[in-house]
Formats: C-alpha cells, sequence, structure tokens
C-alpha cells in the first residue's frame, strides 16, 4: 500500500461521506432510465437508417463510459479546483468552437461538429457548463471588487459565447446559454429594473432572430398555424395518446419506428407510448427533484460563487429538460435540445456529465475546516485579472 | 450590500426560480396527462386493435352430390410449400437445397425472393402451392436439413363429373373487385378465397360457401402473433343435392357423339332432372386453378359455343315437335275431331303464297293422328289457321313452352310463344295469317329451349295429370313436390298420347325405324326438324339440297321429344341436335337410347336425403 493510495482512498471515503446522496440517487436513476430508453429506441432509428441494429445502443454505452467517469471524478473536486477547470473548460470550448467555424464540415446545413475518428464532437455543448462556472465566479469576484467592470467583462464574455452558438445556427443552444445567464445575474441580485430591461431585450433579441434566421421562422409559423402538419409532432402525440396510462410496454412501441429523432429529441415520445404517463410523471418529477433539491442545497452555502453556479447548473439542467419535454408535448415549436442522461447523444452526455460533475463537488456538505473560508479573492486567477486595483 | 444580505436576495430569488421551473414542470405534467389519459380514451379501441387481431378461418366449401350421393365437386386437399425467412439459413440457400428435391423454376425462385425482401421476416412466404404428394413426401422427410421450411395444406375445388357437368356445376374463381363491393362477407378479402362464379356454384354460392370462422389472436407491435386467445368454429357450408344421376348425365353427353346439341332427361312424375346436357362441355377443373388465356380464347371463339348451357340458353325453333301443343289447341277448340279430315297436296296456298309440306307430293287425306305420326305440314297448316295463334300460345303456355323455370341456374332463356299482342307490341304491325300457318309447325318466331320442351312431353306424359315444373337440387326439406292439376282436359292428352304413339310405333310413323324395342317397353314421342334457312321456289324446282351438301351451320336442327314407357310413362326426354340434320334419324336415336339408359338405370328411385357418409372436417 503506498501512501499515494491510500490518501485516493481516503478521498474516495470523504467523497462519499460529503455527497448529496438523494441528488446522486437521483441522477443514476436518470441515466438507468436512459440505458433503457436507448435499448427500446436505438434499433428502430437504427433500422430505419440502416445501420446496424444495436448501433446507437452500442454508441450511447460507449459515451455513457467517459461522461459517467468524468462526473464522478468531477464530483470529487473542491470549490477551487471546480473554478481552475471551469476557467479552462471555457477556454477549450471556445477555440473548439472558433475552430468548428474554420474547418468543420457542414451538416445539415449547420456547422456545429468536429470530427474525431468514428466520434462526432459538439463543442457549443461544453461550452455551456464551462460559462456558467466562469459567470459564477467573475459575479462572486464583481461583487467583492468592481461592479461595473465586472459587468462589462461578464457581458462580453456571454456575447462572445452567445454569438459563437448562434452563428453556428444553434438557436436552441443559444436560449439555453442565455437563460442560464440571465438566471445567474437574476439570482446575483441585479436590480430589477435592469432585470426587466434584459428580459425585454431578450424578446428583442429572439425578435431578429425569428426575422433572420430562416429556419427558426419555418419553425416557429408551423407551430403558431394549427393547419399545418408536423409530421414529428403529429407521430410524437399519436405516440402519447397509444400509451395511454401504463404504456404498450417495453419495447412494445409502433411510433418509434415512424419517428425520425425516436433516439435523441423525441425519446419522451417513445417513452410515452412504451412505458405510459405514470412512468412519464414519475421521469417528470426526477427532474424536478434534482432542479429543487439543486436548489435548496445552493442556500445552505455562504459562498456567493458556490451558490451562483449551482443555480446556474441547475437551471440549465431544469430548462433544458422542460423545453424537451415542451417540445414533445407539442408545447413549444420544435428546437433541437436533447433530454438529459435520456436522449442519445455523445457531446451532450458529455456535457451534462462535466455539468452534474460540478453539481455534485458544489453540493458536497463542507467539512468544517473548509466551509469557514469562503472562496473568494484571488483563488484560480479570478481576480478579474486586477481591473478595479 | 453584505453579504448576509445578498445570500437573503439569492435564496428569494432561488426560490423564484425553483417555484416557475415546478410551475413549468406542472404544465408538463398536465399536458402529460391530458394526451395520455384524457385523449388516450379516444385512441383505446385503436389500440386494442393492434393489439389483438382477428384472423378469419375460412369455411370448407360444401361438395356438390349427384342423386345418390356420388361426389360431382368436392374439396381436394393441396399440398404445398411454405417458407420463414427468419428460420432459415439463408432464403438462397435453402431455395437451392429444395430445388435437389422438387423442381423450382426460374420464375418461382425470382417471386419468392421478392416476396420475402417485401414482407417481415416472421411472415410465411409460399413457394408451391399444390404440389404430387410424391414431391411433398420427400420434402417432409428431408424437413429436419431444411430449416424454415414447412409444409402447408390447403384446399382446391375438383370437379369429378367431367366435361357433362360444367354447365351445371359451373366453377369458382377469385372473387373480382365488383364482388367485394356487392358482398360485404369478409371473406372475400381473404387471399386464396373463391367463389362461384358460373352455373350452380354462383347460384347457391352462400349457401355452399358457409360461415366463416374466426380466431383472435395477441399479436405485438410488429403484427408477429404471439398466441391465440380465442377461437370460434366457422360453419362448413351446406352439400348440395342434385336430382342429376351423373351416370345419366354421362352418358347423355357421351351419346351425341360429337354432335352439338343439348338433351333434357325428366323424371315425368316428379320433374326431377335426371340429366341435362349440353355439348360440346368444357373442363371446370381449369377455371377452379385458374385458366389460361389461351384456353379461354379457344373456349370462346369456338363457334359450337361450349360455354353455353344449350339446354337452357339456347332457343331453338322446335319445329315439328311444336305440332304436339297445336294439336292439343286444335282438339280442345273443337276445330280437330276424331272425324277431321284434310287433304294434303303437298303445299296449301294462301294470299298468293304457297306453304309447302316436307312431303313434296302430299299425304292424301289425313285425320289428326295420321298428320301427327307423319308429320304433315299441311295439315297443321290448316287446323293451326283455323285455331288461331292466340289460342296455340295459351295452349303451348299450359302445356310449358315460353317459361323460364327456377331450377337453380343463372342466365336461363326463355322461349319465344308468339300472339296477336305479341307482335302488335313489338313490331307495331297486326299479326299475319300466314305467320299463323308457319307457326303451325313451330318456324318463325315460334322458338323455345330444350328444357321447356322436356318439360311439355313430361306434361303430356305425367301419369296423374299434373302440370309437371322441373327441378335439378334437391331441398331437403320439401323432397317430394307437389303439382297442380294439367289444365288440360284428360280427353284431350289421351288423343295427343295416342298420337305420338304412332308415331314411333305405327310403321308410317316419322320415328318407327328407330322406335324403342328394348324389354318389351315402348317410347312415344315426335320429331322435329327444324330448319335454319330459308329455301328458294328456284331450290324447290331443281330439288332441295340434302343438309349434307350444306354447310354446316346451314343444316337443319334436329328434335325429338318422348316419353316411355308408352302406357306407363316415367321418363320424359328432348334432344336438339344443332345442325344434325333429320329428326327422326338423328335426334330420335339419341333420345331413345337416353330413356332406355334411364329405364334400365331405373334412377326413379327417390334421391338420398343426406350426400354421402360425413366428410372430414377442417380442424
Amino acid at each position: 500500500m503506498t501512501p499515494f493510495l491510500r490518501s485516493d482512498t481516503s478521498r474516495i471515503a470523504e467523497w462519499w461521506r460529503t455527497i448529496d446522496r438523494p441528488l446522486l440517487g437521483a441522477l443514476t436513476l436518470l441515466i438507468m432510465i436512459g440505458i433503457l430508453m436507448i435499448f427500446a429506441a436505438g434499433p428502430g432509428a437504427a433500422g430505419r437508417l440502416g445501420l446496424s441494429t444495436w448501433h446507437f445502443v452500442i454508441r450511447q454505452m460507449i459515451f455513457l463510459m467517459p461522461a459517467l467517469g468524468v462526473m464522478l471524478v468531477l464530483s470529487m473536486l473542491d470549490v477551487r479546483e471546480i473554478k481552475r477547470i471551469g476557467l479552462a473548460l471555457l477556454a477549450a470550448a471556445l477555440t473548439l468552437v472558433v475552430a468548428t467555424h474554420l474547418f468543420a464540415p457542414e451538416v445539415n446545413g449547420a456547422t456545429r461538429w468536429l470530427f474525431i475518428g468514428p466520434f462526432s464532437l459538439q463543442p457549443s455543448e461544453l461550452l455551456k457548463p464551462g460559462l456558467i462556472i466562469c459567470t459564477a465566479a467573475l459575479l462572486a469576484a464583481a461583487r467583492r471588487e468592481d461592479e461595473k467592470a465586472g459587468y462589462v467583462v461578464i457581458g462580453l464574455l456571454y456575447a462572445v459565447c452567445a454569438g459563437l452558438v448562434l452563428a453556428q445556427k444553434d438557436f436552441g443552444q443559444t436560449v439555453l446559454i442565455s437563460i442560464a445567464f440571465g438566471a445567474q445575474l437574476f439570482m446575483a441580485g441585479l436590480p430589477f429594473l435592469i432585470v426587466i430591461g434584459l428580459g425585454i431585450a431578450a424578446v428583442g433579441g429572439l425578435v431578429l432572430v425569428y426575422m433572420f434566421m430562416p429556419h427558426v421562422t419555418a419553425r416557429i409559423d408551423r407551430f403558431l398555424d394549427p393547419s399545418s402538419e408536423n409530421y414529428q409532432v403529429e407521430r410524437a402525440y399519436d405516440a402519447f395518446a397509444a400509451g395511454g396510462l401504463f404504456g404498450r410496454g417495453p419495447g412494445e412501441g409502433v411510433v418509434k419506428s415512424q419517428l425520425p429523432d425516436a433516439h435523441t429529441d423525441y425519446i419522451f415520445a417513445v417513452a410515452g407510448e412504451e412505458l405510459g404517463a405514470i412512468v412519464c410523471l414519475l421521469i417528470l418529477l426526477v427532474y424536478l427533484g434534482i432542479m429543487l433539491r439543486g436548489l435548496s442545497l445552493s442556500h445552505d452555502s455562504s459562498d456567493l460563487f458556490v451558490q451562483l453556479a449551482t443555480g446556474g447548473l441547475v437551471v440549465s439542467f431544469g430548462i433544458q429538460a422542460s423545453i424537451n419535454l415542451a417540445v414533445n408535448l407539442d408545447l413549444v415549436p420544435s428546437k433541437g435540445m436533447t433530454l438529459p442522461f435520456i436522449s442519445y447523444g455523445g457531446s451532450s452526455l458529455l456535457a451534462l456529465g462535466i455539468g452534474m460533475g460540478f453539481l455534485l463537488a458544489l453540493t458536497r456538505r463542507r467539512l468544517p475546516g473548509r466551509l469557514a473560508q469562503p472562496s473568494g479573492g484571488g483563488l484560480g486567477g479570478f481576480s478579474i485579472m486586477g481591473l478595479g486595483r | 450590500m453584505s453579504e448576509e444580505k445578498l445570500t437573503e436576495r439569492f435564496t428569494r430569488r432561488a426560490i423564484l426560480f425553483g417555484g416557475m421551473q415546478a410551475l413549468a414542470f406542472g404544465v408538463i405534467g398536465a399536458r402529460l396527462y391530458q394526451l395520455q389519459v384524457v385523449e388516450a380514451d379516444l385512441y383505446r379501441t385503436l389500440a386494442e386493435d393492434n393489439r389483438i387481431n382477428l384472423e378469419l378461418l375460412p369455411p370448407v366449401r360444401g361438395r356438390i352430390l349427384d342423386r345418390f350421393g356420388r361426389e360431382l365437386a368436392r374439396n381436394q386437399r393441396t399440398h404445398g410449400v411454405i417458407l420463414i425467412p427468419e428460420q432459415t439459413n439463408g432464403v438462397e440457400a435453402t431455395l437451392d437445397q429444395l430445388a435437389r428435391l422438387v423442381p423450382i423454376s426460374d420464375d418461382v425462385r425470382q417471386r419468392v425472393i421478392r416476396d420475402v425482401g417485401r414482407n417481415r421476416s416472421f411472415t410465411p412466404i409460399t413457394v408451391i402451392n399444390d404440389m404430387e404428394w410424391q414431391a411433398f413426401a420427400k420434402v417432409n422427410v428431408n424437413s429436419p436439413d431444411l430449416p424454415g421450411v414447412h409444409s402447408k395444406t390447403g384446399y382446391r375445388r375438383d370437379y369429378l363429373g367431367g366435361e357433362s357437368l360444367s354447365h351445371l356445376l359451373g366453377y369458382v374463381g377469385y372473387p373480382s373487385e365488383n364482388d367485394q363491393q356487392r358482398d360485404p362477407d369478409p371473406l372475400l378479402n381473404m387471399p386464396g378465397f373463391q367463389i362461384g362464379r358460373r352455373g350452380l356454384e354462383r347460384q347457391f354460392d352462400t349457401e355452399l360457401r358457409g360461415k366463416a370462422g374466426n380466431r383472435q389472436v395477441e399479436v405485438n407491435a410488429l403484427g408477429r402473433v404471439i398466441r391465440e386467445l380465442d377461437r370460434e368454429e366457422g360453419e362448413a357450408g351446406k352439400d348440395l343435392v342434385l336430382t342429376i344421376d351423373a351416370n345419366l348425365q354421362d352418358f347423355s353427353a357421351a351419346r351425341f357423339e360429337g354432335e352439338t346439341g343439348a338433351a333434357v332427361l325428366l323424371d315425368v312424375a316428379n320433374g326431377d332432372v335426371l340429366a341435362m346436357a349440353s355439348t360440346p362441355g368444357f373442363d371446370a377443373n381449369k377455371f377452379a386453378t385458374g385458366i389460361s388465356t389461351h384456353d379461354w380464347r379457344k373456349l370462346v371463339d369456338d363457334p359450337r359455343s361450349p360455354l353455353l348451357n344449350k339446354a337452357v340458353q339456347g332457343r331453338y325453333p322446335p319445329g315439328s315437335t311444336f305440332k304436339i301443343a297445336v294439336l292439343a289447341a286444335a282438339l280442345e277448340a273443337g276445330i280437330t275431331t276424331d272425324a277431321r279430315k284434310v287433304m294434303c297436296g303437298g303445299h296449301i296456298e294462301m294470299g298468293g303464297h304457297r306453304f309447302h309440306c316436307w312431303h313434296r307430293f302430299g299425304h292424301g287425306m289425313m285425320n289428326f293422328k295420321q298428320a301427327t305420326r307423319e308429320s304433315c305440314d299441311v295439315y297443321f297448316y290448316q287446323i293451326a289457321r283455323e285455331v288461331g295463334i292466340d289460342r296455340i300460345a295459351d295452349m303451348s303456355r299450359r302445356l310449358g313452352l315460353g317459361q323460364v323455370y327456377d331450377i337453380g341456374l343463372p342466365e336461363q332463356a326463355k322461349g319465344l310463344i308468339p300472339d296477336r299482342n305479341w307482335k302488335q307490341a313489338v313490331y307495331g304491325q297486326p299479326w299475319q295469317v300466314g305467320e299463323t300457318f308457319i307457326a303451325g309447325i313451330g318456324q318463325g318466331f315460334v322458338t323455345s329451349t330444350a328444357l321447356e320442351l322436356a318439360v311439355m312431353t313430361a306434361r303430356v306424359a305425367n301419369p296423374a295429370r299434373q302440370a309437371v315444373a322441373p327441378r335439378l337440387v334437391v331441398d331437403p326439406n320439401d323432397m317430394m313436390p307437389t303439382f297442380s292439376e294439367l289444365p288440360v282436359k284428360p280427353w284431350i292428352i289421351d288423343r295427343v298420347r295416342d298420337s305420338l304413339d304412332a308415331v314411333t310405333n305405327h310403321p308410317a310413323g316419322t320415328a318407327f325405324e328407330h322406335r324403342m324395342m328394348w324389354q318389351h317397353q315402348e317410347m312415344a314421342g315426335k320429331t322435329g326438324t327444324a330448319q335454319v334457312r330459308r329455301i328458294t321456289q328456284a331450290e324447290r324446282d331443281q330439288g332441295v339440297l340434302a343438309n349434307k351438301e350444306l354447310p354446316w351451320s346451314q343444316r337443319d336442327h334436329a328434335l325429338f321429344v318422348g316419353y316411355a314407357p308408352v302406357d306407363k310413362p316415367r321418363y320424359g326426354v328432348s334432344v336438339i341436335v344443332e345442325h344434325g340434320g333429320s329428326g327422326s334419324s338423328v335426334a330420335t336415336p339419341i333420345a331413345r337410347d337416353l330413356l332406355i339408359a334411364a329405364l334400365q338405370r331405373d334412377s326413379g328411385a327417390q334421391p338420398t336425403r343426406e350426400g354421402a357418409p360425413v366428410r372430414e372436417q377442417e380442424v
């Protein structure tokens, strides 16, 4: 037994003592539902696309391993390490997004993916957790040091990130980043007047996007026009109706063989058909539980960074889930957004692993010694580069 | 702002966010409830349909039996081979293996591969539908080496009576789209299901078809049967028992010896049709298995119309056989009496027109019995003129001419019995006296079918003096049909019978040469030779051409109607030989032989109530 190993064991033991088990349990449950659903929806989608039966199932299993590994490793880190990693992640993600703009081939009229061997990576997914951590750190720093300069830096950072993602025609991701960002500003205590102003600006932004991005225009128009037929939406509708209270039973669904995105954006419709309303409501409750548990844990902490980072992570997670669910249930116009931990997709899974790793790390019960010390002041280079001094 | 205050504000705002999210999830949950619980009820039946399939079990078609229970149409078990792709080690390889046992043509191979591609891998694909027992056994013995290859048994309609019965039985075939629209029975939409398309098969299709059974099976989302939930056996089709004696039927058709025509043999007491032949015939089995275009064209284009049931669809001038009705009408009208004589000089003049007797130099003085036995035309011209067409028509109808009898055959024709009203209605012209002359010898407008002529004979011969009507199908609820009294006075019938007796049994009778001399039994009857062309004066002057010298389609029709035994009539017959020549030499011997055959077989025995032994049921 080397000392290194012993210290490592102690770290795992400490992790197990301090981790928030309801949150961990809920995430584990989601991942298990996700595995069940990819087994249900994967073969059908693969068959329709002419791929081998287990194509999506095998790939999802391969994606799960690094995502879970990253989540567990990150959840063991302390607050300072999280900040550093968050900054590094943002830097790396931004570089990759720029690289995407420069090098990536066009897929479905958008340039979002980098291809690494048989896999593809969507860097904008990774941007999200990085930006949330950095925004939280900057807001906390700005609070202590120079508010104005801080907000300017934060605003610029957001503008760059959102602009790059929007330039990839990734409207859904942009909305998600913006909501998380706005939520963090709001929770950081921005005066209501400014919040309202930002809200108006956001609506204005939406209008602009509607006017100048043709595929967004088309989707929204189609949603608002009751006479138009949207194939995906109608099939999803059939799926829920056919499922009823108890569903057809796992694997017995029919609609998945007709829904083009049954394994990704519309996987909840497959769940609706095969598992029925009761299980679907349980899935809803798991998402809501993770949200509320995260928020309630966030104000156990007295550290503003921890509060804002936790809040941002939880809001982005919850909003992503609710937008996907609302799209499935034909409540909002369709946009490319995955259902956290259940939809097929490597980049999405990896980003969620990182995000939830951060969340688990930040919501660990602080050891008495560590709790006393606020995580502010110069840690991880977050003094806003000495701007205010 | 102090850290403490900020934290407080954070908490408030975080709670606000939590509340908003909870609200959002609440809305989503409500929507889920609306879709899955409230609206799902609307889809419930649909979803149940998907889970439980109702499969039809086709009933076994009823057989058609003759009066003694001999099978005329039955269901032959067919042996075939099917293939379930998912159980094979490759469809091509399996077909190769199979081809070593039984020949598989390239067409079949291509069809199978195409069908495999079009269906789910658990759907059975038919490779061979109907094969020899030997080959089938070979495949079965080797089945352990042929994974995915299964045997299949089904039924094929099999007609046993030969070509002589095809016109009566008709045949089965696949329903057309029209049939499917007209008949809502879901069986018609079943692949491979056949319905009656002609003859009795068509007329009694509903009875023969039976009722479909069904089974409820649970299927998964892809349609694979998981288990059987419920099974309701159908009702097999009812057997149809005919009055036909299959042996007599065979014999009747064969006795034509290649000639074209029709014959109807009746039991004069109850109207049972013992034989109803129409020649030439056709092979109904070809239709049951799907006839080729070539064979079909050959049947349709044949000038001798093999597809036509001449016994009920063919309308022929009755010729001198019609003299039976004319004589009865004249007796009833008092125009012909035992003492009444007419001078036949070979022809008779009327309004500048000359009507000829078949006997060029005339018969001399004739009474009705002599005139009938020698078929003197001049005598009948004369009395027909005196009786008038209306009274002749009336008598003809009472004797059964000009009527369609409901014997269960579709598409029956009705002979024409003209009268004054008819002429006025159809031609808008009054009846001409000359037309009565021609009608008097069964030519001109007058036509009748072989069945009508047989009925007339049976009514004359019926021992109980009843207005017999024919029947072809035995009604198990009414084994012995009853008839009303014949509305013709017995003394008239007696005189007609006397005359008909003379036709065959008096040395001067037209049918004497071919009279019946079998076990001291005798027949009575009337010959007829119906002209189908007009003989010009020029031809008469040079000598009328013999039938042999004419092309087939211009030769005379030969007819004979008669019954036997003469004293206690049992069987009545009518024979028409299309363009056969003279009735006395061509039709009479056929009719005589049919009557002898009937007497020999004594078919007068009652038909059996039930067809035959209980047949095997499909399990």
